[in-house]
């Protein structure tokens, strides 16, 4: 018998499905088998702050946010913040709010906004005061706040940013890094202000049902979004504000009730506004 | 942040090269296998059929061949999952082939009709330090006995 020679069939040993094929398939299951961590951790998180004692978190973040004013502002300030203070008391009276206790702060900045911050704080900027014209409005943003408070929205909201960085952290793994801690402080701060939109509407009817309670109507409830929407306040930095709500117009519409329309506004104080700054 | 891009530039510089080089080493090897296929290498202890006086002389090949961080990359998020591990067995197969080769060719240099007792051997480098994050490398040795025809070899020595 004749030996000839023939060459192997070639693809026995090795496959001919294409690298990059096999590198997307591979990496889209991981990250999908990490992102879906992260979201079971972020749902319990969720579940179980609501366990943490309202105690506990005052006792916890009280420290915390006490400075969001320059230094030399805190003393001109404290006028301004001890008659929102009394507000939100009102609100709580009216509201027989008891399990919480709320600490109102200023912040200098020109554009309107309020935050609510874990341990009870609440932050309104000068750019609000200035914004808007009766009392009713500025206690519906309290009361709006209150309501974030009430549904541990923002305790809820460290929980997630801490997870989040927790997650950065590890799978970057560079804790030395600048840039990676200033990531993490930014998703920390991001998942702090980002509250969902059901978040924001369910905080929204607690704070129209606070200010009806306290005078007796809800005229007032849409003049902050009202102001907002208005053309001349249009080049407000309000962007990052309202991108992660409900649209304006939507929240005007579920807040204005046109039968409280002849009802009495109360103006805010002078003192409130504080031209010097804004 | 550096980190993260120095990687993934790595990343993106093996799979360009990486891919490259091993599609362009696939035609070479398949190319000269062709040409070397008159010249039979078996496992055979012994090879009865030759009718002429032959002398034997051991004929090697050797190669030493890296993975690339691509490779490396796909492999380690291949050990989550479990499966083969194709970035590894292109580069496997190219070392054995290539030194299979380097071994015949040597031993069509020395006018052998046939190598016998062929045998392929293994070792990988810098084993240890491939936990650090360093690219390892792997060598393949291919050796075998060359039958050359007495008188061929009589006019070489």
């Amino acid at each position: 018998m004749k030996y000839t020679p023939k060459q192997a069939p070639e693809g026995i040993n090795t496959s001919t499905e294409h690298p990059l094929k096999e590198l997307v398939l591979l990496l889209g299951s991981t990250l999908a088998i990490i992102l879906g961590l992260i979201y079971f951790v972020i749902i319990s998180t969720d579940y179980l702050v609501k366990y943490i004692p309202v105690s506990v978190e005052n006792e916890i973040f009280n420290n915390k946010f006490t400075n969001f004013s320059a230094p030399s502002a805190i003393q001109e300030l404290q006028k301004q913040e001890e008659y929102l203070n009394d507000l939100v008391e009102s609100l709580q009276v009216a509201g027989e709010i008891e399990s919480h206790k709320f600490k109102v702060h200023i912040i200098v900045n020109q554009a309107p906004n309020a935050f609510a911050y874990p341990g009870g704080n609440i932050g309104v900027t000068t750019g609000l005061l200035k914004l808007l014209d009766s009392e009713n409005g500025l206690a519906m943003v309290l009361g709006h706040e209150i309501g974030h408070h009430l549904a541990r929205d923002p305790i809820k909201g460290i929980g997630r940013g801490v997870i989040i960085g927790i997650f950065v952290y590890t799978v970057l793994g560079i804790g030395s890094d600048e840039w990676i801690q200033g990531l993490i402080g930014e998703l920390t701060m991001a998942s702090l202000m980002s509250f969902s939109r059901d978040q924001e509407r369910a905080a929204d009817q607690i704070g129209k049902n606070l200010i009806f309670q306290h005078y007796g109507h809800t005229r007032g409830a849409s003049e902050f979004f009202e102001k907002i929407n208005s053309t001349e306040n249009k080049f407000i930095d309000s962007i990052n504000y309202l991108n992660s709500h409900p649209s304006t117009e939507e929240r005007i519409l579920s807040l204005k009730n046109s039968m409280d329309d002849n009802k009495e506004l109360k103006p805010l104080p002078d003192f409130l506004v504080l031209d010097s700054r804004s | 942040m550096i980190e993260l891009s120095i990687f993934l530039l790595l990343l993106v510089v093996g799979y360009i090269f990486g891919h490259w080089g091993e599609k362009k080493h696939f035609r070479s090897i398949i190319k000269r296998e062709l040409e070397m296929l008159h010249v039979p290498v078996v496992t055979l202890k012994s090879y009865p059929p030759l009718t002429r006086d032959v002398d034997g002389v051991l004929v090697s090949g050797n190669v030493v061949v890296s993975i690339d961080h691509f490779k490396k990359f796909l492999a380690s998020l291949r050990n989550l999952f479990g499966g083969r591990v194709t970035s590894y067995e292109t580069l496997l197969d190219r070392a054995r082939r290539e030194a299979i080769l380097r071994m015949k060719s040597s031993a069509i240099e020395k006018g052998a009709e046939v190598v016998i007792n062929t045998r392929i051997e293994t070792a990988s480098i810098s084993k240890n330090s491939a936990g650090n994050g360093n690219v390892g490398s792997v060598e393949v040795v291919a050796y075998g006995t060359a039958l050359i025809p007495k008188s061929i070899y009589k006019e070489q020595n």
